[in-house]
C-alpha cells in the first residue's frame, strides 16, 4: 500500500481515482536515466582519483601495435588491454533497413510506449524486452529461430518460461525464421517462416535482438594484428590476443556476455599485461541471468550436458509453489533444478526459474565454485522462510 | 627521441604521450582493468568513445 500510494509516480505509473491507472515511459526513462547519471558521476570521480590514469575521451585507432590515434591525437602505449564489449549483429535480412528497426540501446530510450513492436530473436535480450513492453502495454510479438525461447538453458526452465509469457499475452513463435522485412502504410512488417508456413507479422516498432559482435569497427585490428575467430576476437586463456602485447577482456572475447564476466576478467587481464602473471581464466561456474518475472538464472551444466560429458546424473527438482515465501509473496510459479554427480556428489549445474533466480543462483555458483558437493547445499541451515529453501529442497530431492 | 627534434615537433605536432598501458573501453569491465593496472603501477591510457560505465 505504502509503495502504490506513496512511489508508484516515482517509476512512472499514474494512480489518480478520477481516471484509469496509466504509465507514462517517459518519466520512467528519466528515473533511469538520473540514476545511470549518479553511476557516471561516480566513475569519473574515481577515475580522478587514480593520479597515474589519463582519461582520454574519443574513437580509439591503432596504426601499429603500439601506436594508437585518438581522433586524430596520437599517443603510444606498451601495451593495451581491449575492453570494447560487442554490439548487436545485423543479421542478412532484406528489406530490414527500408524497414528500419532498434536495437536493445535505443529500447531503453524510447519516451513513449509502442502501440505494437515485433522482436526478432528468443534469447537473454528477446525475453526481457518482449516481458517488458507487453507489461508496458505493448502488443508484442516475439519471434525466435529455435523450438523454445532460451534455447541453451535447461529445457524444462525455458518452455516453462516460454508459457508464462505465452499467458502473459506475448504473441510467441518459436521455430521462426525471419525471411523479409518492409514498411507498408506507416507499418513494419516481417515476413517469417514459422515451423515451415510463411507468416506475415505487422507492428510500430521492429526490435533486433538475434547476436552480437565485438565492437571492432574503426579499431585498426590490422594494423595491430589482432586477429578474430568468427564476430569475437581471438584469445587465449590468460585473455591476450593475437598481437602478443594486446589483450581483450569481457564480451569482445564472445562465450558468456555477461557484464559480471567481464568484471571477473578486469583484474586477470591486467596482471597479465602489467606483471606477466599468466593468470588464466577459468569459466566453468559463470551465472546467468534472464531478467524476466518470474526471472531465470542458471550455472553450469544442464543435464543433458553433463551427461553428455560423461557424468552419471541425477538430479533434484523442486517447486516453489510448495513452500511458505513464494505463496506469501504471491510469486509460486517456477522451479530450481540441480545436477549431480551420482558417484562423487559433485555439484554439476544450477537451474532456477523462479521469483530473484538472479539472487538464488548466487548460492549454486558459491557452492560450486572449488567443487563442492551436494552437502553444501543440503547441511547448511538455510533461514525460514526464504526463497533459498527451495534450492534445499531441490538439493535433498537429488540425494 | 633527440630532444632537440622533439622540440621542434612539437610546435607542429601535438607532444605524443607514451603509456605503460592503453585501457580501450571504460565500461564495466575496462574500468576495474585500468584501475587494476594503475594500482600495479603502470601509467594508463583510459579510452572511452561514448559514455564511462558501458551500457
Amino acid at each position: 500500500m505504502n509503495l502504490v500510494q506513496n512511489r508508484a509516480a516515482e517509476f512512472g505509473v499514474n494512480i489518480d481515482q478520477t481516471q484509469p491507472i496509466n504509465f507514462d515511459l517517459g518519466v520512467a526513462v528519466k528515473r533511469k536515466n538520473a540514476i545511470v547519471d549518479g553511476i557516471i558521476a561516480g566513475i569519473h570521480k574515481n577515475i580522478k582519483s587514480y593520479k597515474n590514469v589519463d582519461f582520454i575521451t574519443g574513437r580509439a585507432e591503432f596504426t601499429s601495435p603500439v601506436d594508437i590515434q585518438v581522433d586524430g591525437k596520437a599517443l603510444q602505449a606498451d601495451k593495451s588491454i581491449l575492453a570494447i564489449g560487442s554490439v548487436v549483429v545485423k543479421p542478412p535480412i532484406p528489406g530490414l533497413d527500408e524497414a528500419g528497426y532498434i536495437t536493445n540501446n535505443e529500447a531503453l530510450h524510447l519516451t513513449s510506449v509502442p502501440k505494437s513492436m515485433i522482436i526478432i530473436g528468443g534469447g537473454f535480450v528477446g525475453v526481457e524486452f518482449a516481458q517488458m513492453y507487453s507489461r508496458f502495454g505493448t502488443k508484442v510479438t516475439l519471434l525466435g529461430r529455435a523450438p523454445r525461447v532460451m534455447r541453451s538453458e535447461e529445457p524444462e526452465l525455458s518452455e516453462y518460461l516460454g508459457n508464462l509469457l505465452v499467458n502473459e499475452g506475448i504473441d510467441l513463435h518459436t521455430s521462426a525464421t525471419v525471411v523479409s522485412a518492409g514498411r507498408e502504410n506507416g507499418q513494419r512488417f516481417v515476413l517469417a517462416d514459422v515451423d515451415g508456413k510463411p507468416q506475415r507479422f505487422e507492428a510500430e516498432v521492429i526490435l533486433l535482438a538475434v547476436g552480437r559482435t565485438a565492437r571492432v569497427d574503426g579499431l585498426g585490428l590490422a594494423a595491430a594484428g589482432i586477429d578474430m575467430t568468427g564476430q569475437f576476437l581471438t584469445s587465449n586463456a590468460q585473455l591476450q590476443t593475437s598481437a602478443d602485447n594486446i589483450w581483450s577482456l569481457g564480451d569482445a572475447n564472445g562465450g558468456a556476455l555477461f557484464t559480471h564476466r567481464a568484471i571477473y576478467d578486469a583484474p586477470i587481464a591486467a596482471l597479465n599485461a602489467i606483471k606477466g602473471s599468466g593468470k588464466a581464466v577459468d569459466y566453468r561456474v559463470v551465472p546467468r541471468a534472464v531478467f524476466t518475472e518470474p526471472a531465470l538464472a542458471s550455472v553450469g551444466l544442464t543435464e543433458r550436458q553433463a551427461i553428455k560429458a560423461g557424468h552419471e546424473v541425477k538430479v533434484g527438482v523442486e517447486q516453489f509453489a510448495g513452500y511458505g515465501r513464494p505463496l506469501a509473496i504471491g510469486e509460486t510459479e517456477g522451479v530450481v533444478k540441480i545436477v549431480v554427480d551420482a558417484k562423487t556428489n559433485e555439484i554439476l549445474g544450477g537451474h532456477i526459474l523462479g521469483p530473484h533466480a538472479d539472487i538464488l543462483i548466487n548460492e549454486v555458483a558459491i557452492a560450486m565454485h572449488d567443487y563442492g558437493k551436494l552437502d553444501r547445499l543440503t547441511k547448511t541451515i538455510h533461514v525460514h522462510p526464504t526463497l533459498s529453501e527451495v534450492v534445499k529442497g531441490a538439493a535433498k530431492a537429488a540425494r | 627521441m633527440n630532444s632537440s627534434i622533439s622540440g621542434k615537433l612539437s610546435s607542429a605536432f601535438p607532444l605524443m604521450k607514451n603509456y605503460d598501458l592503453a585501457v580501450i573501453g571504460a565500461g564495466q569491465g575496462g574500468l576495474p582493468a585500468a584501475f587494476m593496472a594503475a594500482r600495479l603501477g603502470a601509467n594508463v591510457a583510459l579510452i572511452e568513445m561514448h559514455e564511462v560505465g558501458g551500457t
